[in-house]
């Protein structure tokens, strides 16, 4: 009966289930799924990292190139994440071009590592105006259930954290560029965590956190905070769907910073 | 408190110009700059849809002034432009039927208030489309400075040195349809620049409302 009614009115579903106060995996309204993050398995790449959150599972991949600095920037690298969302993590996708989910995704990744400057830039380039590091962060989708910024955010962090930049010298005789085997580490200012949540008016306004696939289809809207490890916060991004108010905004902010606790918790583990 | 690089104070907003009607073969247009960061948008529709569905279907399509149309950049800010209007028009209206905005993003010193110029400019090529809608938003950017003071209306350099930027879309009900805030800032911070953007924003409504006054006054002139 109940497989019936999720399939045929999976809007009402999920509604029923708020207002009842809880949500259709049993979890409370704030309540997140467990993370699991693991880092530097992929022998291929030279940072790497999946996160499990609940049945959203993750990826991510970071590959290094060496380049030649823009010449107007010439102290620092090229950062450049992508992030994927195959056919085969989810019914709903179809292979093809880059969809509009995947290119927003992208883009977030990308505002969320410039936004909080985790990396030095200039880290990036230890031989000015002749050699700087391109970072090619690759974070692929495996299994979509939902909140897939949560886990990009922390798969990112977590291989950026596994990373670990050869030593290159310059031959200032032979002109040459040498990578030697030495390694060095790369500094992150600090951590960041992505609490995302979705907003559903059912006559009081509620925020779900971490929604699953079906959920997310199927709510207002959605709001995404970043926050440091200080607890400041890195961005918030929220747009269409529910206006959101001042109260609901704070709600989130207080939500989100104690959720962070948990997956810093997870990847401070990791070294 | 000093003035700012062009001369302004913390608490004002750029020089807004915008024009609407301005392409002939769309059925609405308009251009909005907030000095120099400016979009232009052009409103085709009610069209017929490849599928048809209940409610219409609403497309949006950013093109950046290099004529970039598919990069990640320009499909985000389709993406999120198409969210944000999806609740500004009134899209049962017209069902089975297409709504087609394409917005030229004419500057590229990458600004976070071409968002903003994005949002106003949509919002009045759709009044000059006469397209249905449910509300008026308008949309505009704030920047907390390294002292932290908040800043209207940052210029693309002026941008860079600051502490974070938020920027805001408020309808003319004072509710709030679009946050974006990065940098690095705190909950105390992100009441107060939402409480000076609701106010920006209902300034620049007050300038779209002018702008569209002036151009019926206009018009009716020139039936007569």
């Amino acid at each position: 009966m109940s497989l019936e009614f999720r399939t045929l009115q999976p809007a009402q579903y999920v509604r029923k289930h708020i207002e009842a106060g809880f949500r259709p995996d049993g979890r409370k309204l704030s309540e997140r799924r467990p993370v699991s993050i693991s880092s530097g398995h992929i022998k291929s790449a030279d940072g790497s990292a999946i996160v499990r959150q609940g049945n959203t599972t993750v990826v991510c991949g970071i590959k290094l190139e060496l380049s030649k600095p823009a010449t107007e920037a010439p102290n620092t690298g090229f950062i450049v994440p992508n992030v994927t969302l195959p056919a085969m993590c989810h019914p709903s996708v179809k292979s093809g071009p880059p969809s509009a989910d995947a290119q927003s995704l992208s883009t977030f990744i990308k505002e969320v590592i410039e936004s909080s400057q985790l990396i030095d830039p200039a880290d990036l380039c230890p031989i000015p105006s002749k050699a700087a590091w391109v970072l090619f962060i690759d974070v692929i989708c495996l299994d979509h259930d939902g909140n897939i910024k949560d886990a990009a955010v922390a798969a990112v962090v977590a291989s950026l954290r596994s990373l670990k930049l050869p030593r290159v010298e310059y031959d200032s005789d032979m002109e040459k560029i040498c990578v030697t085997s030495d390694f060095v580490e790369l500094s992150l200012r600090d951590l960041v965590v992505s609490s995302s949540f979705a907003v559903l008016d059912v006559g009081s306004v509620n925020l779900i956190a971490d929604p699953t696939w079906e959920e997310e289809e199927r709510v207002d809207s959605t709001i995404t905070l970043v926050l440091f490890e200080s607890g400041d916060i890195c961005l918030t991004a929220h747009s269409g769907g529910l206006p959101i108010s001042q109260q609901t905004l704070q709600s989130a902010m207080k939500l989100a910073t104690t959720q962070s606790k948990e997956v810093l918790k997870a990847l401070k583990l990791l070294k | 408190m000093s003035a700012r690089y062009d001369g302004r104070m913390n608490n004002q907003l750029r020089p807004q110009k915008a024009s609407q009607g301005i392409l002939f073969k769309a059925d609405g247009s308009a251009r909005f700059s907030f000095d120099k960061t400016s979009a232009l948008c052009a409103i085709h529709g009610p069209l017929e849809p490849r599928y048809p569905t209940v409610n219409s279907n609403l497309i949006v399509r950013v093109i950046t002034s290099s004529g970039s149309l598919t990069s990640p950049s320009t499909m985000s800010l389709a993406a999120t432009l198409r969210r944000i209007f999806s609740n500004v028009i009134h899209l049962p209206f017209q069902p089975r039927s297409e709504i087609q905005v394409a917005v030229t993003l004419e500057s590229d010193l990458g600004e976070f208030a071409l968002l903003a110029s994005s949002v106003n400019a949509i919002m009045l090529a759709l009044m000059d489309a006469g397209v249905a809608c449910t509300k008026t938003v308008a949309a505009v950017c704030i920047g907390i400075n390294r002292e932290g003071k908040v800043v209207l209306d940052p210029g693309a350099e002026e941008a860079k040195g600051l502490k974070s930027i938020h920027t805001f879309a408020f309808d003319n009900h004072d509710k709030s349809h679009m946050v974006f805030s990065s940098g690095e800032f705190t909950l105390n911070d992100m009441k107060i620049s939402t409480v000076t953007g609701g106010a920006a924003c209902r300034m620049v409504l007050g300038f779209m409302r002018n702008v569209v006054t002036q151009k019926a006054e206009r018009d009716q002139k020139c039936l007569l």
